[in-house]
């Protein structure tokens, strides 16, 4: 195994650690500030991805058209979501939490059959745009070229997201409405819309988590389903609502996935609960989680 | 004189209604003399990754069943029968197809049981019927011990399995250079038994067959990436993969972008129409592919009329699986013209070494006695493409022949004695 072998692994990893950390971020932002659990983040995940192949098919495939479907295409899905929340979610933000919870995960189920009626039973995937189509050589490594754009967006988005939160006078709202719902809304802020707001942004994460991985992969109805637990297990380990976390858990199971494949390629489909557990037992709150206070 | 006439007037009226009520109800009956239909129950998986292909097994098998019924029906002793359908989606849990059995056999009042792509739904099923004595045609689910080791004189296999699949593939890589493989497959049991089968065919036939890596992805993986360059690492000279639906897709789609096929072989396996025809223009030349029904278009006759009927119905061409459907379809209802009846036991004796013509490779097929499993074979080829389609196409095909490539009947017996 030569270097050139171990930094294309990482790359690998990297990649991987990458769609995790979409498909995660938009979960830990909704948990964080709405401190509901959404079980339909797969679903928008998947929509995100059904959607963004409709565009491109719309546009015909072309590298303009793709540009404009990752405009578009998470931004319909989000909205989408957002009007779910004000019509269906709402209603349950006071009520005991299991409501909610049960709630999403109606939803998740509505999006899976949504999906069969609008685009069949068929296996589908979105056509890779033509400026990608060449890799990439970095001392020589050979590297996808959409893999390293999908690197670049995945950062890009946490810059997005955590300029957003921690720079601008709505994240402050959000982080108030996060600490005390009361207090914030008695300073005369509309914490509903606040929360459709921070919906709406942790859906688009997950919508343009499923939008760039439509060209690079075959899609299903439930493709959700598998995303879901992904993006639950990286919250667990990241630390429930911490946005950093999640970033730091998904490099950590991308890259031992990577490399725990290289030595033990029998245990693949455990490396990722194999972290989970790690952690867990050196800090029960997850990397970046702060210790529950009971009152 | 008048009421006496009105009484009687009555009473004549009485009695022609009595005898024109008689006479339509004579008269219905006779419409009525052709015997009830047959009913075949159809319990498939048409949930998740495998809708698509549930449905065309479901589809082909009821390409199938139109053109007999269109005749008329299948000739019993009772004289011509159509023949219903009732299908029920299992959702891939063993326990619901349980249910739909019992709801099909005896609510629905079905004769005989249809179906299986998930091996595990399959299996249970297999036991049920077993159990209640009730016949249990297998189309498409793939694990060794339906026929095999869990085989019993109630169940029957039109499909091939995943002993015949490896060995197939190991008679036609036997013959070419390469000894150097990697295996990448899905991490449950059918991904295992292929490479087990595949090990095992080869080990006997290829001096010198090595497996200088194995990966095993989950089903469902998004990102194939680390697994792609874990293969390369290896330095493999080719990859036998079991990777199906939108796992070779992704598979596929990421490994193009390191330059992977230029580099390695890739043989996959039952990456036919299902696979090449969502892939449109991004399939990659040069793949060897094992499929069990090749696009083949006109072909024969009767290939381009279920093409046609078929393409008409669902929008598209059929698949492999659709062709397992039809297949199925062939074996039972010449099952039920040689035994004149869907009884049970008669019909068991009927079917076990029956053969149909179908529109397979291989073009006759048969049920082999010992273990019910039927003798289908599987071509060979690779793709490139082609500009009357858009899609890539199969050329270089061999055919495999199904008979060299099952367990011997002695293997089968002992196994099932093992069992006990």
């Amino acid at each position: 195994m030569t270097g050139v072998d171990v930094l294309s692994q990482f790359m690998s990893g990297l990649t991987t650690a990458m769609i995790y950390f979409l498909i995660a971020a938009g979960l830990t932002l909704i948990l964080g500030v709405l401190k509901i659990m959404n079980f339909a983040q797969g679903g928008i995940y998947m929509l995100g991805a059904y959607t963004t192949y409709s565009f491109v098919k719309l546009f015909g495939g072309t590298d303009a058209g793709f540009w404009l479907t990752l405009l578009i295409a998470p931004t319909v899905v989000a909205a989408f979501f957002c009007l779910l929340e004000v019509f269906l979610l709402r209603w349950f933000y006071e009520k005991p939490a299991l409501y909610i919870l049960l709630m999403t995960y109606g939803i998740l189920i509505v999006t899976y059959d949504l999906a069969r009626m609008l685009w069949g039973w068929i296996i589908l995937t979105a056509p890779m745009p033509p400026m990608f189509q060449q890799p990439l050589e970095i001392f020589g490594l050979v590297f996808p070229l959409y893999n390293a754009f999908l690197i670049v967006m995945g950062f890009f988005v946490f810059s997005l997201i955590w300029f957003i939160i921690h720079k601008t006078k709505l994240g402050k709202t959000m982080r108030a409405a996060a600490d005390d719902r009361e207090m914030t809304a008695a300073l005369g802020i509309n914490v509903p819309w606040v929360f459709t707001g921070v919906f709406g942004l942790g859906a688009w994460i997950a919508a343009i988590g499923g939008a760039l991985v439509a060209p690079m992969a075959g899609m299903a109805a439930d493709m959700g389903v598998e995303a879901g637990i992904i993006a639950f297990v990286v919250v667990v380990i990241a630390g429930l609502g911490s946005l950093p976390g999640a970033l730091l858990a998904s490099f950590l199971v991308g890259e031992v996935q990577a490399f725990g494949i290289l030595i033990l390629p029998e245990f693949a489909i455990a490396f990722t609960y194999l972290v989970m557990v790690v952690v867990l037992i050196i800090r029960p709150w997850g990397l970046f989680g702060k210790p529950v206070v009971i009152k | 004189m008048k009421s006496s006439q009105g009484r009687g007037g009555w009473k004549s009226f009485g009695w022609f209604l009595i005898l024109g009520i008689g006479i339509f109800v004579f008269c219905s009956s006779q419409g009525n003399a052709a015997p009830p239909p047959i009913k075949i129950g159809v319990v498939q998986s048409i949930s998740g990754m495998v809708s698509e292909f549930g449905l065309d097994d479901v589809e082909g098998f009821k390409a199938k069943i139109e053109e007999i019924n269109a005749k008329g029906g299948v000739k019993t002793k009772e004289g011509l029968r159509k023949i219903e359908i009732i299908v029920r989606d299992d959702k891939l849990k063993p326990d619901i197809a349980v249910q739909n059995a019992k709801s099909l056999i005896f609510e629905e009042k079905c004769d005989f049981l249809v179906g299986g792509i998930s091996s595990a739904c399959a299996l249970a099923l297999s036991q049920w019927a077993k159990e209640n004595k009730v016949l249990y045609w297998v189309w498409d689910a793939r694990a060794d011990d339906v026929t095999g080791s869990k085989g019993h004189p109630y169940v029957f296999r039109s499909s091939g399995n995943t002993w015949m699949n490896g060995h197939a593939a190991g008679s036609y890589f036997k013959d070419k250079p390469y000894t150097k493989w990697a295996y990448i497959h899905p991490d449950y049991a059918y991904g295992r038994e292929q490479a087990t089968a595949f090990s095992k065919a080869m080990k006997a036939m290829k001096p010198g067959f090595t497996v200088v890596t194995e990966q095993w992805p989950k089903l469902g993986t998004t990102d194939y990436t680390p697994y792609i360059t874990a293969l390369m690492t290896a330095k493999p000279e080719i990859v036998y993969t079991s990777l199906w639906g939108t796992d070779a897709m992704t598979f596929i789609k990421q490994a193009k972008g390191y330059g992977f096929f230029s580099k390695i072989k890739v043989v996959g396996l039952f990456w036919g129409m299902p696979l090449l025809r969502p892939m449109g223009q991004e399939m990659v030349e040069g793949v060897y592919v094992l499929s069990e029904a090749p696009f083949d278009y006109p072909g024969s006759p009767e290939n381009k009329a279920f093409y046609d009927n078929y393409q008409a119905k669902m929008g598209r061409f059929p698949s492999d699986y659709s062709v397992l459907g039809y297949n199925a379809g062939s074996f039972i209802v010449a099952g039920i013209e040689k035994a004149g009846t869907v009884a049970t036991e008669a019909l068991i004796s009927a079917l076990e070494g029956i053969s149909v013509k179908t529109i397979a490779p291989s073009k006759i097929i048969s049920i082999r006695k010992c273990d019910h499993q039927s003798d289908y074979g599987i071509a060979v080829g690779v793709t490139v493409k082609d500009p009357k389609w858009p899609w890539f196409v199969l050329k270089d095909i061999t055919t495999i022949p199904g008979p060299p490539t099952m367990p011997s009947c002695e293997q089968i017996l002992a196994e099932r004695a093992a069992a006990k």
